[in-house]
């Protein structure tokens, strides 16, 4: 039976202690590896991962309808100033107000 | 307890943090499986907001912002079809949350997911002035999309559809692509017409079905589907499936994937034409009525909704996993699936997805796909492949 990746990151990443980082060799996998701050939980895996010099993230974070184009991964674009064009109104911040992420709840 | 036998997660209560603001209960096309008006109570429903609701909606909206600090709180204006409701509310709209944000600091990021006949030049503007992002239901080429996108007179709506999403492309405004999976057609067919249409982000969604239904297998055609994805982003990330990458992102641990991937609760909110507040729009697929809440935004503030009972039970059946999704490898990644692909008369929402078969195979493909291209960086500069490793835990 394959082990689910996520397993096997867990396990790797605590074998081999801080500052070690997980990477693909795939553009596609690796922007996917980067796009979102959230480490790889203890709870997602069953393996302790010890996240004492992680940032504090959220327990529960939005779950994006799926009949629209919202959030991190389809996004709108009203305020965000990035990568992919956007419409640049409503600026406050450093992502021209939408923060990817949700850092507060 | 999980096959694990990790405890099982708590989940902490949060404001609620996304919209979906019917604007139009009706529509102006008549798709074969729009999952909207298999619910009859949706024809008992205003055809528009009215400027009452409208106004009304604006006052919770700065309500629930200001009690909840919130820095942005994301609406999706949908219906039927929502541009029905016509440009000048649209921009009324827009407007209003434009005044809250002044006021408040709060930024109100607005979609919208439109079949795209009505566009023309004036609702580009109007998308342009007001940033809102567009979303447009396109399924692939003409042969795939105008099987079941239907006008009332029986004509496809392929043509009107691919327009609009050109007239948006040639103005520079981002479109989005919202596909309904026919597994009886190639990916190679939908993936091509995308990429000839400059269209970079888009979702070839799972067809709705209940487990009271016996929907064709999926898993091959989503097998294949991430194999043109991992080719088409072989050299630089440059298209985006929504449903590839997000099970690709739960499979890496990566949180807030959009609904039907990962474990998580689903706290959808939608607010109806009249007003009233419901749970899960597509919960709807259960029949008549199976959404409606008691609820409504004149009587009742945003948050509210959490005690409603109809409300709580459709967000607590997303995280209240039946036995076998619990005994998974794959729980927290799949999370059982898209929550109303797993209702049926007989158990409710006690039940595995009615594809759960096609998903275990999809995320067992990915999984062994995802191993072959992922490696560990250690801070000395060695990589060690995850091949290479043999301790690891089973």
């Amino acid at each position: 039976m394959t082990i689910p990746t996520l397993k096997v990151l867990a396990s790797l990443l605590q074998l081999h202690g801080p500052g070690t980082t997980v990477q693909s060799d795939h553009p596609g996998i690796n922007a996917l590896l980067n796009k979102s701050p959230d480490p790889i939980k203890e709870e997602n895996t069953g393996v302790y991962i010890d996240e004492s010099n992680s940032v504090d993230v959220p327990e529960v974070t939005p779950v994006w309808f799926r009949r629209a184009f919202v959030g991190p991964y389809g996004g709108f674009r009203r305020g965000y100033v990035g990568p992919y064009g956007g419409f640049r109104r409503a600026f406050i911040g450093p992502y021209g107000g939408f923060r990817r992420g949700f850092g507060r709840y | 307890m999980s096959v694990d036998g990790s405890a099982p997660r708590v989940f902490q209560d949060q404001p609620i943090s996304q919209l979906l603001i019917k604007v139009a209960s009706r529509c102006n096309i008549d798709c074969s499986y729009c999952y909207w008006f298999r619910d009859p109570a949706v024809y008992s429903k205003p055809k528009m907001m009215s400027e009452k609701v409208l106004e009304q909606l604006l006052q919770r909206l700065e309500e629930h912002v200001t009690a909840h600090s919130l820095p942005d709180l994301p609406l999706v204006l949908h219906g039927g079809e929502p541009l029905l409701w016509g440009i000048e509310n649209f921009n009324r709209f827009a407007a209003g949350c434009d005044a809250i944000t002044m006021r408040t600091g709060t930024v109100f990021p607005i979609a919208v997911t439109t079949n795209g006949v009505l566009i023309n030049d004036a609702w580009a503007d109007c998308f342009a002035a007001n940033g809102i992002s567009v979303a447009i239901s396109l399924d692939g080429p003409s042969h795939i999309h105008d099987a079941h996108r239907k006008t009332f007179q029986g004509g496809g709506t392929h043509a009107a559809a691919e327009r609009a999403a050109q007239l948006l492309l040639k103005r520079g405004i981002t479109v989005n692509a919202l596909a309904v999976c026919n597994p009886a057609n190639s990916p190679k067919d939908y993936t091509d017409f995308f990429a000839d249409c400059g269209i970079a982000h888009y979702d070839i969604m799972i067809p709705d079905a209940t487990v009271d239904e016996k929907p064709p297998s999926i898993a091959a055609f989503y097998n294949a589907l991430f194999d043109r994805w991992l080719e088409a982003n072989r050299d630089k990330e440059t298209v985006e499936i929504r449903t590839v990458t997000d099970m690709v992102a739960a499979l890496l641990g990566k949180n807030a994937p959009t609904e039907g991937v990962g474990y998580q609760p689903v706290e959808l909110c939608t607010i109806m034409t009249d007003g009233t507040v419901e749970a899960h729009d597509v919960l709807r697929i259960a029949g008549e009525g199976s959404s409606e809440t008691t609820f409504n935004i004149f009587d009742h503030a945003l948050d509210e909704v959490r005690k409603e009972p109809r409300w709580k039970a459709a967000r607590d059946a997303s995280i209240n996993l039946a036995e076998k999704c619990r005994q998974c490898k794959y729980m927290n990644v799949c999370g059982g699936g898209y929550l109303p692909h797993r209702f049926s008369k007989k158990n409710g929402y006690d039940n595995p997805s009615v594809y759960c078969d096609d998903l275990y195979a999809m995320y067992e493909n990915m999984d062994e796909v995802l191993q072959q291209h992922l490696y560990v960086s250690k801070p000395d500069g060695q990589r060690v492949g995850i091949g290479e490793h043999s301790a690891i835990p089973s």
